[in-house]
């Protein structure tokens, strides 16, 4: 885990540090619950991209994997959606 | 069904070495479960709303006691409750509902003064804090508190009348319990300092967070039509409060969720480490990274708001 943590720690590190931001400014947008979702779902669509953006670059993309980031970048907005819409009726 | 759970989070020949719960179809299954439970929530709170809604435990006089229990704290006269400021805190609620503004001033301009002067209070200070998606009274009154201008409002010694309001409605799209708390005084407290004569003159004191330039006490408040739009004959309708918190309710669940499949991932990259199995599937790191982000979400979106 951590020979593959420095293998891709540039990647890792930029991650990190951009769904930090969109952490930042979903919790600065608020309570604008609407433009939160909003934003969360950008956030999301980014995490997928830049995930199989990577994973492109380094030869191993492949057909599951794409599933597999779309999957739980989708579990994300069904989650953050079940709370804003069950919980705050936006 | 230490089986079940072994199949569920744990890497095994059973599951092909990925635990049950980061298989694509569950994960597929999940996620569309979680999705209409989101909009079956929203129905039963619009359908039923004495069985699940939005749960508020703050009352007036809860308020003011904690108020009082401040301003004592700081060597403070308490503050009285006033029908008049009552009465403009809840016509300025429900101008905030009616006009869908989280703001101090209305879109059309109206400002907290307004309502306090509609409601026939003659103030020679005023002030206003407000608050939403807080469900305790001490919540919001440790909110005002940890605010250094709603702070400076709560501790103000030129204060000596307090009006609450406590609404549930929807706000910015959003069902929201918002709290008015409209400050004032009739007469100059015994603040050391204040000149009576030279006061009594001059522009009232707003110390408010976002306070604009504030009216001359005898500034007459209108709309676009010159009337002031405000029922102030309107009285509180009671609050019933629902049997289950909708946003309680809905974050513990999503709250189990994440920490659920964030266990199942952690898990399987420390088996998959020490039995040293190639597979080729996405970085659990960067799932980690973004579920994470999720929970930190859910944990701090809850969270009321003043201003």
């Amino acid at each position: 885990m951590i020979k593959k943590l420095n293998e891709h720690i540039i990647y890792y590190i930029s991650l990190a540090a951009i769904l930090f931001l969109g952490l930042f400014l979903i919790l600065s947008l608020g309570p604008n619950k609407q433009l939160q979702m909003t934003v969360f779902v950008i956030l999301s669509v980014f995490y997928v991209i830049w995930g199989l953006l990577h994973h492109f670059i380094n030869h191993e993309l492949t057909t599951k994997l794409v599933v597999e980031y779309i999957l739980i970048a989708s579990l994300g907005i069904a989650i953050m959606l079940f709370l804003l819409k069950g919980g705050y009726g936006i | 069904m230490k089986e079940f759970l072994h199949h569920l989070f744990l890497p095994h020949i059973s599951n092909n070495y990925r635990p049950k719960l980061l298989h694509h179809k569950t994960i597929l299954f999940i996620t569309v479960i979680i999705f209409f439970a989101g909009f079956s929530l929203s129905a039963i709170r619009t359908t039923f709303p004495s069985v699940l809604g939005t749960f508020s435990d703050i009352s007036s006089d809860q308020l003011l006691l904690l108020t009082n229990q401040k301003r004592q704290e700081n060597g403070l006269p308490p503050l009285s409750l006033n029908q008049e400021l009552s009465q403009a805190a809840f016509n300025k609620a429900n101008n905030m509902f009616a006009e869908d503004y989280w703001a101090h001033n209305s879109p059309d301009g109206k400002t907290p003064w307004v309502f306090i002067k509609a409601a026939g209070y003659n103030y020679i200070y005023a002030g206003e804090n407000l608050a939403r998606g807080f469900t305790t009274p001490s919540d919001v009154v440790n909110a005002w508190m940890a605010s250094p201008e709603h702070r400076q409002n709560m501790l103000s010694p030129n204060y000596t009348n307090v009006g609450y309001a406590v609404e549930t409605g929807k706000l910015n799209g959003e069902d929201t319990v918002l709290v008015v708390e409209m400050l004032g005084s009739t007469a100059l407290a015994a603040a050391p300092g204040n000149e009576l004569a030279s006061a009594s003159n001059k522009a009232p004191e707003i110390p408010s967070v976002n306070s604009p330039a504030t009216p001359s006490p005898t500034a007459k408040p209108a709309n676009k039509s010159g009337q002031l739009v405000l029922d102030a004959n309107k009285t509180p309708v009671p609050y019933v409060k629902p049997l289950v918190d909708s946003a309680s309710f809905s974050s513990n669940i999503a709250l189990i969720v994440v920490a659920l499949f964030i266990l199942a991932l952690i898990m399987d990259m420390i088996v998959i480490e020490r039995k040293k199995v190639v597979r080729l599937v996405g970085h659990n790191i960067d799932h980690l990274f973004f579920l994470t982000l999720l929970l930190i979400l859910i944990t701090l979106i809850v969270r009321g708001a003043i201003i």
